[in-house]
């Protein structure tokens, strides 16, 4: 039973927060109608944000704690700029938003790498690490406490506040709602500046928690999970944290299948393998109430002017 | 105060291809521009010695060759796909597979048997099985996300990913398993495959062999015939354009899917089966970590820059492997330069993502007038 | 007389607006001033809807200006047309269907910060709905609501707006008459307010009843302002018919019966016995249908928009699947046969918007027609089709400069006639027609409502024609199907069918 709980502080921790964060963010984005195929990309890109940001002003304040807690709120905010970037870019002009997505993920991927590697040539390899997050038992509870508490907020403001519901219209119906004078650019800008903290905050927790370091294309595919989590949580946030817990645990365990005598191989797959087979199951249950149904004009490129 | 806005209108004219030179142009270059200052930031590369590696790699043209070919099968797989709006960015996987349908069948099948037999007409037969059998397993591992983009509705661009790495996965196990080779000098990876199952080496041009040069014409005129004189093509061309038109004349639009993902991922298949008798000759281990090239990647840039007209992958496979050969020479020129760990392949990751959003932004500015309205 | 007390409110200087094929509004010029009720008369494809949709900022003119509050704007866009007071209200309720009556409600108010809570509108939702007599719970979700019921929401939502000029497109065509009064009451009071309301209607009698002044639209132009000591009903509707009243007369089609053979025993060719289908949002779209139609015979099936008109449609052409009940074709049974038997059957659809519904405006018109064809072999043969998209272009006026010209470049209406062209010639037996002359202008809808009353007379084809426009459906149809949340609620012949009788019960 201790060993249970130890598990769940030491181990569980930072894999559920990362995914959590992440898959809430992704689910936000998709929520305004933003086909979010630029998630993996932007993900690798935060989790190399962080390192470089972290050793950076570490070597400028001379000190670890303020140095952490300050690349991950730049993290957050740098990457919430490239997602507002992204959703009003797939927003003013007509464009495909899967040719616009992947570009993001493509751009993503060799950025964080550039981005990575100038912290680490210009400052060398070194552990990176939030201060407060270390091995306590408190930081773990206190961690899984504020990722409950931001979920909330983001549930709440999707569905009790104007924004929320600003966002949700937008990702129905964008034509009718800029009927109705809701600014379809200016709510999916305001949604990418949110859905996208949340993601920085994911990746770079990713490194700055999960990891403790930074190698060249770290975070790939983790993106990939926490869509897959958002997918499986219908884009619901509360929904998306409690199945957050279940496969933050398979994502974690798989890998250790090696140990039951499975080769290698097959348990670096099996993260994927479970991903995409939740996506499917999930998917294919129809009739679901209107909270958690996909958004009607999911991925579809908004034309203010059109005659039928 | 001034207000800025953006007027997006469409633009209806007839079906050109004038501007796209220089579309085209604009974007290549502006993802050349990106991925220098990317490599300049990160090891501070003088701009003459990254244009006198881009001058070299332009001057020895029949190194292209190889890359041209390859890319252009890939690249025609993704076109089909795109065609049909099934976003196949998963032929990396797909060519993986080929690779593994023709190492199975040459080496580990029953058929192996008769290539020690040292008779040529049977050896031909067990290459053309092989590349079939690669051609196959490609078609099956794209079947797969079609098969849940028509069925379930789940979009396949996550699961064509996610299922490129569940390929490297089965490489990796099967060269450090089951097929891993006696005589690899302590490597982890398979035998060579004999020399009666290799490709043909055209003599004198040491980079060819005939049998690729002929599959990627032969696939690049049937692409072009089933897309434009069939009713098959026709059926993927609405798919693509209009979904909706398909289904109410009475097509099923979920078999149009299935087909298109099939013939998209058999043709990648059919490059990597060709890839491995031809020039690799044996899987490697951790073949994810660019082993491949990155070929199915790199190939969605060709498919993507000649979008919506298959003649125009001939030119953009030129151009892209131009661009991919420099990317190789420059990471070979960057490899003092660069601290171990640290790969050059997000350089063309850059140059991809810049030149792939670059040109799609473009695109709209030509289908659009787009005008900037300012007013007071 | 009708002396503005001040500045107009809202004002609007020589619009042009043009769409592919149609110039829609010609040199318009409006004013509109505190504290009117002004209507906008005019017949179906007046212009006066794209009028109103450039004031709300939904179209962009190509020429002219609009002013308001004393600023000049080349053109507006939604949100700054809403912040500046002025809000439309369309024909079809503008309302999300997957968000509650609150929610909806709640985009639409500037007044509330994009962080204001539910609960807060929520009680302003319950107490308007309250001081106007309306049992309406804000938390309903909208796409389970009634249509009746969605335009009390968006009276509801107009009544909560601040707003200082009200665009009402045709809201109150399909209102039940106790209701309506009640809404004209509401516009007064609005007036009294110092608002201004632009009423947009085609019928005479509602914009005498509840103007101060009317103005008349034809055919993109205004003809003339009158006032309301001047209303009368003659020289209004003189106004806007012009000239051409005559040709919108009912009767002006070609009389006859549809032929009967005398020894031929009937068969319908289209038979539906009972048939219920599930909708988009999950509920039954259809509750038991049956309907016949006889060879040579035009049904028209009239109904308010979103009564199950477009689920007949796909039923009748095999797109979707019926749950309970039969469908025949030439007595044969087709249940759930699919679309592809449906159409080899010899069943062509023209719906109302092609480049969405059946042809790719990507590709060209061969290859429309082609994708049309029913058998044939794997391999396209290139020149015959050629020859006969030349031949449809020649035979139905088609304005397109080859058979390969792309299917979007055509205008709106030389789509409709190719769409029509193509279904014309590969129906065999009937054909169902949804909304088809939405995007048309009015002259080619005439033209094309004609060649469908030769097709059925001469080659004996059965028509099913669904449309919400009950002038239309008169015109064209020898009997006429009224069409009720998902059910038929009266079948008349043409003779007996009554307009008031036909309204009524599609507002029951």
């Amino acid at each position: 039973m201790r060993e249970l709980l130890e598990w769940f502080v030491q181990i569980l921790a930072p894999a559920y927060v990362v995914y959590t964060l992440a898959a809430t963010g992704s689910a936000v984005v998709e929520r305004c109608g933003v086909l979010n195929l630029a998630i993996d990309g932007l993900f690798v890109l935060s989790s190399s944000l962080a390192y470089t940001y972290a050793v950076l002003f570490s070597a400028l304040l001379q000190g670890g704690a303020p140095a952490t807690w300050l690349s991950l709120l730049l993290t957050a905010a740098t990457v919430a700029l490239l997602y507002s970037l992204y959703t009003t870019l797939s927003t003013v002009l007509p464009v495909s938003q899967g040719a616009i997505g992947l570009s993001f993920m493509f751009i993503g991927y060799g950025l964080g790498a550039v981005v990575g590697n100038i912290g680490r040539i210009a400052f060398g390899l070194r552990g990176v690490r939030v201060a407060y997050l270390g091995a306590g038992h408190g930081s773990a509870a206190s961690a899984y406490l504020s990722t409950i508490l931001a979920v909330t907020a983001v549930y709440l403001l999707l569905y009790k506040l104007k924004l929320g519901v600003m966002i949700r219209a937008v990702g129905e119906d964008p034509r009718l709602a800029s009927q109705v004078g809701v600014s379809v650019t200016g709510t999916r800008l305001l949604t990418g500046l949110l859905g996208g903290a949340l993601v920085g905050l994911g990746g770079a927790l990713f490194t700055l928690w999960r990891v403790g370091g930074w190698s060249q294309g770290q975070g790939l595919n983790h993106g990939w999970l926490a869509y897959a989590i958002s997918i499986a949580g219908w884009r619901h946030p509360p929904l998306v944290a409690l199945v957050s817990l279940f496969f933050s645990t398979a994502y974690v365990l798989l890998p250790h299948l090696q140990r039951l005598g499975l080769p290698i191989e097959a348990s670096t797959a099996a993260p994927y393998v479970t991903s995409i087979a939740i996506m499917v199951v999930v998917s294919s249950i129809r009739g679901r109430s209107r909270l958690l149904a996909d958004p009607k004009s999911l991925g579809r490129a908004f034309f203010r002017e059109e005659q039928v | 105060m001034v207000r800025v806005s953006l007027v997006v209108t469409k633009r209806y004219r007839e079906r050109m291809i004038t501007s796209t030179p220089a579309i085209l142009t604009v974007s290549l270059v502006l993802g050349l521009v990106v991925s220098y200052l990317a490599i300049w930031a990160t090891v501070g590369l003088e701009p003459a010695s990254f244009f006198a590696t881009f001058y070299q790699t332009l001057a020895s043209y029949s190194g292209l060759l190889e890359p041209f070919l390859f890319l252009t099968l890939l690249g025609a797989a993704i076109s089909v796909a795109f065609y049909g709006s099934y976003w196949n960015v998963g032929a990396e996987g797909q060519y993986v597979l080929g690779m593994l349908g023709a190492m199975y069948l040459v080496m580990f099948s029953p058929l192996s048997g008769t290539l020690l037999e040292g008779d040529r007409a049977s050896a031909a037969v067990v290459k053309l099985a092989a590349v079939i059998l690669g051609g196959l397993l490609g078609a099956l591992w794209s079947v797969i996300p079609g098969f849940f983009k028509a069925f379930v509705r789940v979009n396949e661009v996550p699961v064509l990913l996610l299922m490129n790495y569940v390929a490297y996965c089965l490489s990796d196990y099967l060269t450090g398993g089951p097929w891993k080779g006696r005589y690899t000098y302590g490597y982890i990876r398979t035998d060579m495959i004999p020399e009666a199952a290799r490709l043909t080496v055209v003599p004198g041009l040491e980079i060819l062999r005939y049998e690729v040069a002929v599959a990627a014409a032969a696939v690049l005129a049937g692409v072009y015939l089933v897309l434009e004189r069939t009713r098959l093509g026709l059926r993927i061309k609405v798919l693509g354009t209009n979904p909706v038109a398909l289904r109410s004349l009475g097509y099923d639009d979920r078999t149009v899917i299935l087909t298109v993902a099939a013939l998209s991922g058999f043709i990648a298949g059919l490059a990597g089966a060709l890839r491995l008798l031809g020039y690799d000759y044996r899987l490697p281990y951790n073949i994810g970590d660019g082993k491949t090239g990155f070929y199915g990647y790199t190939a969605i840039l060709v498919a993507w820059l000649s979008f919506r007209d298959v003649r125009l992958l001939v030119p953009s496979a030129v151009i892209v492997s131009a661009l991919n050969s420099f990317g190789y020479r420059m990471q070979l020129s960057l490899k003092g330069l660069l601290p171990p760990g640290v790969s050059a392949h997000a350089f063309s990751q850059i140059f991809i993502g810049i030149t792939l959003a670059v040109y799609t932004i473009a695109r709209v500015a030509r289908d659009h007038s787009v005008r900037l309205v300012i007013e007071r | 007389m009708f002396f503005p007390s001040s500045q107009p409110v809202l004002r609007v200087v020589g619009i042009t607006k043009r769409f592919p094929g149609v110039l829609a509004l010609d040199d318009v010029s409006l004013e509109l001033y505190p504290g009117e009720i002004h209507s906008l008369l005019g017949e179906n494809g007046s212009g006066k809807s794209t009028l109103a949709k450039i004031m709300a900022g939904i179209y962009v003119p190509d020429r002219g200006s609009i002013e308001v509050s004393g600023r000049s704007f080349r053109f507006l866009d939604p949100v700054k047309a809403v912040s500046y007071g002025i809000v439309y209200i369309p024909q079809s309720p503008s309302l999300v269907e997957r968000l509650t009556v609150a929610e909806n409600i709640l985009i639409a108010l500037r007044s509330y910060g994009i962080l204001s809570s539910m609960g807060r509108v929520k009680e302003a939702v319950a107490r308007r709905a309250r001081e106007m007599g309306i049992g309406i719970d804000p938390e309903a979700e909208v796409g389970k609501l009634s249509y009746t019921q969605k335009q009390i929401v968006e009276l509801l939502k107009a009544s909560l707006l601040d707003a200082k000029v009200l665009l009402l497109d045709e809201v109150t065509t399909y209102l039940p008459r106790p209701l309506r009064e009640a809404f004209y009451g509401y516009l007064r009071l609005l007036r009294s307010e110092g608002r201004t309301i632009l009423l947009i209607t085609h019928k005479v009698f509602e914009a005498i009843e509840v103007a101060d002044r009317i103005t008349v639209m034809r055919s993109g132009r205004i003809v003339g302002t009158v006032e309301r000591s001047e209303f009368d009903a003659d020289l209004v509707r003189g106004l806007m018919f012009g000239s051409s009243a005559s040709l919108n007369h009912v009767d002006y089609l070609p009389e006859g019966e549809p032929p009967r053979g005398p020894t031929v025993e009937r068969r319908p060719v289209i038979l539906l016995d009972d048939v219920w289908a599930v909708g988009e949002t999950g509920g039954h779209a259809l509750r038991g249908v049956s309907v016949e139609v006889n060879p040579g015979e035009i049904l028209g099936v009239v109904g308010i928009s979103g009564n199950g008109q477009r689920e007949l449609a796909e039923v009748l052409v095999g797109l979707r699947p019926v749950e309970r009940g039969r469908y025949y074709l030439d007595g044969i049974d087709v249940t759930n046969k699919g679309a592809k038997a449906i159409r080899a059957s010899g069943v062509g659809f023209v719906p109302e918007a092609p480049l969405y519904y059946s042809l790719s405006g990507d590709l060209s018109l061969m290859e429309n027609l082609a994708l049309a064809e029913q058998g044939g072999g794997p391999v396209l043969s290139l020149r015959p089709l050629a020859a006969r998209v030349r031949e449809l272009i020649e035979k139905y006026g088609i304005a397109a400069a080859s058979p390969r010209t792309q299917a979007k470049v055509l205008s709106g209406g030389n789509v409709m006639r190719f769409t029509i062209a193509r279904e014309l010639e590969s129906a065999k037996k009937a054909l169902v027609a949804l909304n088809p002359t939405r995007s048309l202008d009015e002259r080619f809808a005439l033209s094309f409502v004609k060649a469908l009353r030769r097709s059925s007379r001469l080659s004996g084809l059965s028509v099913v024609y669904i449309s919400e426009s009950l002038d239309e459906v008169l015109r064209v149809s020898d009997r006429v199907a009224v069409i009720n949340s998902g059910r038929i609620v009266g079948v008349y012949s043409r003779e007996a069918a009554e307009r008031e009788t036909l309204e009524k019960l599609m507002v029951m």
